[in-house]
C-alpha cells in the first residue's frame, strides 16, 4: 500500500517537472494542518487564488478548462491578464494548468497534496514557471513576478496556511503607532 | 489614545497615537487596566533587539476590559475582564494545536526576517519589534487583540490588577522554566537573577518539588525577596566565587538543575564580563552570556540547564566541552502563556501563591519615561514596576 502511494507520488512529481522546462522556474512548500481534500478544493477553485497570492488581483472562471487572471502592480495602476488552462485535476492529489497557446505572457504551474499519517498535516508542494514576455510587458511583469519569484511564492504559501489553518491573514496595517495624528475609535468611548 | 512609543535607544515617550480599530474578524480591543514593564522591554529599551521602528507602541504584559469584538469572536464577549498572554496563539497550526503556542506558525504577520535569522519563525508577541510582528503593544490606554479566541484568559471581578496581571507573562515563565528542570523529590535547583521571572522560578521550583534552591544576584533588595518572600538561600556574586560555594553548597555534586533567568545582558564580575561587554558594544557579539556560562559549569553531571532568560543572537565562548562532558540537557525558548495561565489562574484564586509581591512601583501610565530608566538602572530598589490608566 505505502509503496503504491510512494511510487504514485513520484509519478506525480515527475509529471509536475516535465511541464516546467523554461523560464524563471520556482518551487517551495508547506505543511499544512488541513487534509489534502480541502486544500484540494479550495485550490481547485481558481477564483480564490487571489486570496494569498500577492499582485494578482482576480481570477474570473471562463468554463470548466479556462480562466482570466488579472494581476495588478504599483497600487493597481499596472495590469498584466492571460488566460489559464486547466491541464489535470486528480482529485485530492495534483492540479495543474497553464497559460493558453496565445497568450503574450506564458505560464505554467502544478500543486501537489500530500497528506502525511499522524495528524502531521498535508505537504503542499508548488512548481511554477513563467517565461518573461518581450515588449511593453516585461516591465510590469518584472514587479508582478520577477524580482524575487522565489520569495512571494514563499509569502503567498504561509498565507495559504493561515487561510486553511485559522481563516484568516494576520496584519499590522492600519493598527496604531507613534507619530501619526489622534484618532478616535467611537466604539471605545 | 495615549501610548508608550519607543524612539530610540534608551529613550521612550508618553504620544498620543490613534486609537486601535478592529481589523480582522477575529480581533477584540481591550480598554487597560494595568500594564507592566517586563525585563525583556529592558533589552529594547537598550537597543539589543534588532528591528525597533520609531514610535513602536511598547508592552506586552497587560489586562484589562473587552471593549469590541470582531464579528468571529466567540469566546469573549464586550464587558469581559482578561488578562493577555505576551505571545500571540492562532491555535490551529501544529504547534497550537500541541499547545505549543509561542511557537505559533501563524502569528507573525511578516515572519520573513525571523525565518532568516533563526530558520523559522516563532509567534508574533505584542510590542517586541518588527522581527516578531510588529504588533502594537499593550502600554496603552487601549490594544488590540488579534486572535481573541485564543489568548485573552477571563478572570473573576474583586480579584485585584496586581494579582493577575502577572499571568500574562512572568509568572508562567518563572513557571515553565520550573517545569522544565523536570524537578524530582530532593533536587536542589539552582537560579541566576533575582528579577521577577527569577523569583517566580523560586517559588515554582518549590511548588514543584525541589528540596533546595539556591538564588543568585548581586542586588541586595532582590536578594533579600528571594530569601524573604521565596525562601531561597542566596549569594551574592560580587562577594562570593559562586562556582565555590554551590560545590560546597551542593556536597560536591553541583544543582540537579540550573536556571538562566538573566539572559542575554548578564553583567558579571570577572574579566570574561567586562569582554563580554566591550564586544557586545564593538558587536563583535550580540550577547553576553556570563551566566549560562557559569550554570553549565556549576551544574551537576545529568542535570539541566533552564533558560527563561531571553536570548537574541550570537554567543562566544560558549564551555560547550562542559556541557557534553556532563552530558547536560538544555531547555529554553519564550513561554507557552496560554498552556500555563487556567491552572496558574487556579493557584492564584485560591490563595496558594500571590504574585503582587513583587510590584514595588505602582505608577501611571504618563510616568513611563522616568519608570523605564528607573528600572533598567535598578535604582530605588525598583524590582517590578506596573503601570495604570487614570
Amino acid at each position: 500500500m505505502a509503496q503504491d502511494a510512494a511510487r504514485n507520488l513520484s509519478v506525480l512529481e515527475q509529471r509536475q517537472r516535465h511541464r516546467l522546462h523554461e523560464g524563471v522556474k520556482v518551487i517551495d512548500s508547506v505543511t499544512i494542518q488541513a487534509s489534502a481534500k480541502r486544500i484540494f478544493e479550495f485550490w481547485s477553485r481558481f477564483e480564490n487564488l487571489p486570496l494569498f497570492i500577492g499582485h494578482l488581483d482576480s481570477v474570473t472562471p471562463l468554463s470548466n478548462q479556462r480562466s482570466l487572471w488579472i494581476w495588478k502592480a504599483l497600487n493597481g495602476h499596472k495590469q498584466i491578464e492571460w488566460e489559464s488552462v486547466l491541464i489535470e485535476s486528480e482529485p485530492y492529489h495534483l492540479i495543474s494548468w497553464k497559460t493558453s497557446p496565445d497568450s503574450e505572457v506564458h505560464h505554467a504551474g502544478s500543486v501537489i497534496f500530500r497528506e502525511l499519517p499522524y495528524g502531521r498535516g498535508t505537504v503542499v508542494t508548488v512548481r511554477m514557471l513563467y517565461d518573461p514576455p518581450l515588449g511593453g510587458l516585461a516591465d510590469i511583469f518584472e514587479r508582478i513576478v520577477g524580482e524575487s519569484p522565489q520569495y512571494n511564492l514563499m509569502n503567498d504559501l504561509k498565507k495559504l496556511r493561515q487561510l486553511m489553518e485559522v481563516g484568516e491573514i494576520p496584519r499590522v496595517d492600519g493598527q496604531p503607532t507613534g507619530g501619526q495624528p489622534e484618532e478616535i475609535n467611537p466604539a471605545l468611548h | 489614545m495615549k501610548a508608550v512609543c519607543w524612539q530610540g535607544a534608551k529613550q521612550v515617550e508618553v504620544e498620543r497615537v490613534p486609537d486601535p480599530q478592529i481589523l480582522n474578524a477575529t480581533d477584540a480591543i481591550i480598554k487597560i487596566s494595568s500594564t507592566a514593564i517586563c525585563g525583556s522591554d529592558l533589552h529594547l529599551y537598550d537597543g539589543f533587539i534588532p528591528e525597533m521602528q520609531k514610535g513602536d507602541i511598547l508592552g506586552h504584559e497587560f489586562m484589562g476590559e473587552v471593549m469590541e469584538v470582531g464579528p468571529d469572536v466567540k469566546n469573549l464577549k464586550i464587558g469581559d475582564r482578561v488578562v493577555v498572554p505576551f505571545a500571540i496563539g492562532c491555535g490551529h497550526c501544529f504547534f497550537c494545536e500541541r499547545k505549543e503556542y509561542s511557537f505559533c506558525d501563524n502569528s507573525n504577520p511578516d515572519s520573513t526576517m525571523a525565518d532568516q535569522v533563526y530558520g523559522h519563525s516563532g509567534a508574533g508577541m505584542f510590542g517586541y519589534s518588527h522581527l516578531f510582528g510588529g504588533f502594537a503593544g499593550g502600554q496603552a490606554e487601549y490594544a488590540r487583540v488579534p486572535f481573541a479566541n485564543v489568548g485573552p484568559l477571563v478572570v473573576p471581578p474583586g480579584v485585584e490588577d496586581e494579582k493577575l496581571l502577572f499571568l500574562s507573562d512572568i509568572f508562567p515563565t518563572g513557571y515553565m522554566a520550573a517545569l522544565n528542570c523536570n524537578i524530582q523529590f530532593g533536587d536542589t535547583i539552582a537560579v541566576w537573577g533575582c528579577g521577577p521571572v527569577g523569583l517566580f522560578a523560586i517559588q515554582s521550583a518549590y511548588l514543584l518539588g525541589a528540596e533546595r534552591v539556591i538564588a543568585i544576584d548581586r542586588i541586595p533588595e532582590r536578594l533579600a525577596m528571594a530569601e524573604r518572600v521565596c525562601k531561597a538561600e542566596v549569594l551574592n556574586y560580587e562577594e562570593c566565587d559562586v562556582l565555590d560555594e554551590l560545590r560546597i553548597k551542593t556536597g560536591g555534586r553541583g544543582p540537579d538543575s540550573c536556571i538562566d533567568a538573566v539572559g542575554m545582558e548578564a553583567h558579571g564580575t570577572n574579566f570574561y564580563s567586562r569582554y563580554e561587554k566591550t564586544k557586545a558594544a564593538i558587536h563583535l557579539a550580540t550577547d553576553r552570556p556570563v551566566a549560562l556560562r557559569e550554570a553549565i559549569q556549576a551544574c551537576r553531571k545529568g542535570g539541566t540547564i533552564s533558560i527563561p532568560g531571553v536570548y537574541g543572537g550570537f554567543l562566544d565562548k560558549m564551555p560547550m566541552g562542559a556541557a557534553f562532558a556532563k552530558g547536560l540537557t538544555f531547555k529554553m525558548g519564550q513561554t507557552h502563556v496560554q498552556k500555563y495561565m487556567p491552572a496558574l489562574l487556579d493557584m492564584i484564586l485560591s490563595g496558594g501563591i500571590d504574585p503582587s509581591f513583587l510590584i514595588t512601583h505602582n505608577l501611571d501610565l504618563n510616568d513611563a519615561p522616568e519608570a523605564y530608566k528607573l528600572f533598567q538602572e535598578k535604582k530605588d530598589s525598583c524590582i517590578k514596576v506596573i503601570m495604570k490608566n487614570h
